[in-house]
This record gives structure tokens, sequence and C-alpha cells, in this order.
């Protein structure tokens, strides 16, 4: 087993914060779009056939090694079991910026060291038809709840590596901690997932995320 | 040798975040109960926790199930309140039989667990009643039932009535 791939990035970064003196001749740096494909809530649908969880992201490089970036997704939860149905729905969009602070003027690698923030929106509706509570004690009732809409939205800060797979395509990770700033407060039960955010157990969760990248050139030397 | 390394490191990473899908074992997070514990009542309220030599315990109008049976050495019970219902009353029967019922009244919210486990009922205590033949003081700890580890109810005891 290797991960040298995804930890390689990090070992380039601190290498050359060490370096000094060596001469390489300067590469033009090239601006570029970033499309992403998160490939990590399709892989949680193997495990959690419930929960399906897409994103589609991109990011401009609006000023060398800084990013504007836009992610956008859905979210559908549908259990359906002997004793309760849940479903749920969403859809939610991250705005905010990266920075690489991984790189280097010679231009002799491609891969990146994220630094990232967003801010988060997310929209998600959800029901239960069908709630069937067992007491050993008291019995059993049931009871349902109606169709309740949710709005949140939160901060991400966090960090991500993108590694070069092959040609203009890319593959990385970010992990970044999220911060509910605000979620509506429902009349019958706290949202189960909120859309973007992940689960609903805590203001502060842990989001993670591993995803597919295209890279366009977009041509034009700044130096 | 590179593009294997690579998918070694995909494979690898999945792994990692599979691995972090917590297992969940049904029973154990679909139990919600109300925590009850003893306390000594002298010079007013007493933090000193009071140990009950025998105590029986049963839901009102479930006289005939017993949640604790002439338990020896009580000093904290947990009893299941009616997810059916806004209130419920315990009866608690202390040594020489005499007994006090304790009626409390909560909102329910139902909580979604898991996809896989379920529904529970989370509940917030509001209003309590008690009769006073050996419990001085009924005090709310905690008003919020929702699986967390601490006490909800502090019930306090005369000296008496325990060891």
């Amino acid at each position: 087993m290797n991960i040298s791939r995804f930890i390689y990035p990090l070992l380039i970064l601190i290498s050359s914060l060490g370096a000094s003196g060596e001469e390489s001749p300067e590469i033009p740096h090239i601006r570029q779009i970033l499309l992403g494909l998160e490939v990590s809530g399709p892989g949680a649908y193997l495990l959690e056939p419930e929960v399906f969880t897409g994103q589609l992201s991109a990011a401009y490089e609006f000023r060398d090694h800084w990013f504007v970036a836009a992610e956008g997704g859905v979210l559908e939860v549908l259990a359906d079991k002997a004793d309760h149905r849940y479903q749920a729905s969403g859809l939610f969009l991250r705005l905010g910026s990266d920075l690489n602070i991984l790189f280097r003027p010679d231009g002799r690698h491609r891969d990146k060291v994220i630094l990232s923030a967003r801010y988060g929106l997310g929209y998600t509706r959800q029901e239960a038809p069908y709630i069937r509570i067992v007491d050993p004690y008291w019995g059993t009732v049931e009871t349902e709840i109606q169709p309740e809409s949710i709005w949140a939205h939160w901060l991400e800060v966090g960090l991500g590596l993108q590694a070069q797979l092959a040609g203009n395509v890319y593959i990385g990770w970010a992990l970044r901690p999220r911060l509910m700033l605000y979620q509506t407060q429902t009349q019958s039960m706290q949202a189960y997932r909120i859309s973007g955010f992940g689960r609903n157990t805590s203001s502060l969760t842990l989001g993670f995320q591993y995803s597919l990248y295209y890279r366009i050139p977009l041509g034009s030397q700044s130096r | 040798m590179a593009p294997l390394k690579r998918l070694a490191g995909i494979l690898l990473l999945l792994f990692f975040a599979m691995a972090c899908v917590e297992d969940e074992v049904c029973e154990e997070v679909t139990a919600n109960p109300l925590r009850m514990g003893f306390y000594l009542f002298q010079n007013g309220q007493d933090e000193t926790g009071a140990v009950i030599d025998s105590l029986s315990l049963y839901g009102l109008g479930r006289q005939d199930s017993l949640i604790y049976n002439n338990r020896r050495g009580v000093s904290r019970v947990e009893v299941p309140l009616d997810p059916s219902a806004d209130a419920c009353g315990f009866v608690l029967v202390f040594p020489a039989g005499t007994t006090d019922t304790l009626f409390i009244h909560y909102d329910r919210e139902p909580h979604l667990v898991s996809v896989e486990c379920g529904f529970i009922m989370h509940y917030v205590i509001r209003e309590l009643s008690f009769s006073q033949s050996v419990i001085q003081q009924v005090v709310v700890h905690d008003d919020q039932v929702i699986k967390n580890p601490d006490e909800h109810l502090k019930i306090y005891l005369p000296p008496a009535d325990t060891d």
C-alpha cells in the first residue's frame, strides 16, 4: 500500500520552504479552471444505500494561485424500513476561495496543497410518513412527520491536496471543519442531514471530500 | 508501476473514508431512559448521594409490571418515559412499603437515530408533581432527555429512609 502520491505534495511543500539558492529556469505560470466531480459521496452510497450525495465544483484562478470556487450538489435520503419511512432531498451551494500554497517558479510539478474557505447554503426538505417507536414497557406508538423545509448556512475552512493523475486529470481530497451558523428551527423533528453540511448532530462537523478534477489551462501567461 | 501506486493510494483512502462510518448497535442507540438520582435532604438540598436499602418502582397504572423489584442498594434509577403520551407517572415503593408517586410532564419530538436504526423519542421535561410521603424534593437537573448520560432528576430523601 502506498499513499505517497498524496503525501508527496506536502513533502514538496516542506522541502521548498527550506530550499534557497538553487536556480532553476522559471516557467511562466498558466492560470486555469478546475472542474471537479466528488466521488466520495457515490462511494459512501455503496455502504449506506439509503443516502446519496453528489457534488460538482468549479474553480477559476483569478490571480496566480488564487481561485474563486463554487460547489453545488444534491442530497437524497430514502429509508423504507419495517418500522419507519423517512425521506429527504435537498440542494446546496458553497462559494469561496482557494489558495494553492504549493507552487514553485520552475513549474516542475502541478500538484497542489489547497487552503480553502467556503460559505455554504443548503435547502433540505424532509418527511417521515410512518414512524413506529416500540417501547418495551409502555408499548408501541405510531406517528408521522409532515413535510417540512430547512434552510441552513454555514462556514468551512480547511486543507486539501490535489495530485496530478495524468495530463489534466487530478485527484484530491479536502478536509474541512464546518461550523453551522443558522438552520431553520423545525416544528416536529430536527433534520437528520443538512444538504451540503452532512449529519446534523452538532453545529461543528468535519467534512471530507474526495474528488476528481479536470484542469482547463487558460493559456494566458502571467509572467 | 506509478498507476498502481496511485490506485493503491486511492483504495487506501477510500477504505479510510469508509472506516469512518460508524457501526451502530440499534438496541443500544434506541434506548433513551430518564435517569433519576437519589440524594440526602438535610439542611436543604444536599449533594450527598443517598442509597436506598430496598426500592420497587413501576409505571402508574402498570403495577403488574415492575421496573425495579425490591432492588437493593439503589442510588440511581433509569425509567422509560411513555412515548405515546405527554405525561406519565411512576410509583416508588420505599422500605416499609411507603410509596410516593412522581408525575412527569414533557414535550416529545421524534428523532431519527440513523436510517438503519430508526426513530427514538426525545423528551423535554416541562413540569413535575409528586407526593411527599418520603420524597422531600425533586429537582430537574437536566430537562433534555436526549440520550445524554447525565441525571435528569434529583430526588431528595430524608436520611432515615436510606442506609
